[in-house]
């Protein structure tokens, strides 16, 4: 097997491991925003800020593992 | 030979086709991240409007003097379909909740002897002077409906939720 070969296998692997976190992240954000509307509904808003920082938080890690494969992708 | 005869079956333009690459299925999902993100403030936003007295049209309701001590009155505030409950208990004092019961929407009567509202469908009860819950599974206190004694004439002006008794 050639390096490039190798390298472009490595690329692959690299990649499909980061969509599924990114799909895990996504799934975790969905579920804060679903579990802070019913609470908004029920009349509890307690979680809105704290949920809302959570997902900030995680749209970051995405942005930054997007980043991460546009700059493989480059590189 | 079985993939020449799938192909003879199920045959696909390649060329017609259209391919989602990882990278940019991973951009779609990246743009949903951020979307949900965009959602989860807005919930804040939403959060922060005031909700807990919300003042609605006036309604006529009835003559104080046409209910006595002890008894309770339905009627509908502020649209057709929301049921509401004036309780006057046996000190003379007035007050009216919403009727639909926190948990699972059963309508809420009054019971005098008790003196509480309460919920046949499972065994629930609010407190007739704020509308807490005093036993079973309702959640959350009762709506309270904003009444105002005009002259001896009841009136429904607004609709106030309590704080969780969580």
């Amino acid at each position: 097997m050639r390096p490039n070969d190798l390298i472009r296998r490595q690329r692959g692997t690299v990649i499909v491991a980061l969509l599924l976190f990114n799909l895990v992240l996504i799934l975790l954000q969905l579920w804060l925003f679903v579990s802070v509307l019913e609470g908004l509904i029920g009349g509890r808003s307690e979680m809105a800020l704290p949920a809302a920082i959570a997902s900030i938080a995680l749209f970051g890690v995405n942005f930054w593992m997007l980043r991460g494969i546009t700059r493989m992708r480059k590189g | 030979m079985m993939d020449e005869k799938l192909l003879d079956d199920f045959p696909i333009d390649w060329e017609e086709d259209s391919f989602v690459s990882r990278r940019e299925f991973f951009k779609f999902m990246t743009l949903a991240s951020g979307g949900l993100t965009a959602g989860s403030l807005g919930l804040v936003a939403w959060s922060q409007m005031s909700r807990d007295e919300r003042h609605f049209e006036p309604m006529h309701i009835a003559r104080l003097e046409d209910i006595s001590p002890g008894t309770s009155l339905a009627f509908t505030y502020p649209r057709k379909s929301d049921l509401c409950i004036l309780v006057r208990q046996s000190d003379g004092t007035v007050s009216a909740f919403s009727r639909r019961c926190t948990h699972l929407s059963c309508p809420v009567d009054y019971q005098p002897e008790k003196d509480r509202l309460y919920c046949p469908c499972h065994n629930g009860a609010f407190s007739v002077k704020d509308g807490k819950v005093l036993q079973g599974p309702p959640p959350h206190p009762l709506p309270q409906i904003l009444i105002e004694d005009r002259g001896g004439e009841l009136w429904a002006v607004g609709v106030k939720r309590s704080e969780d008794t969580e």
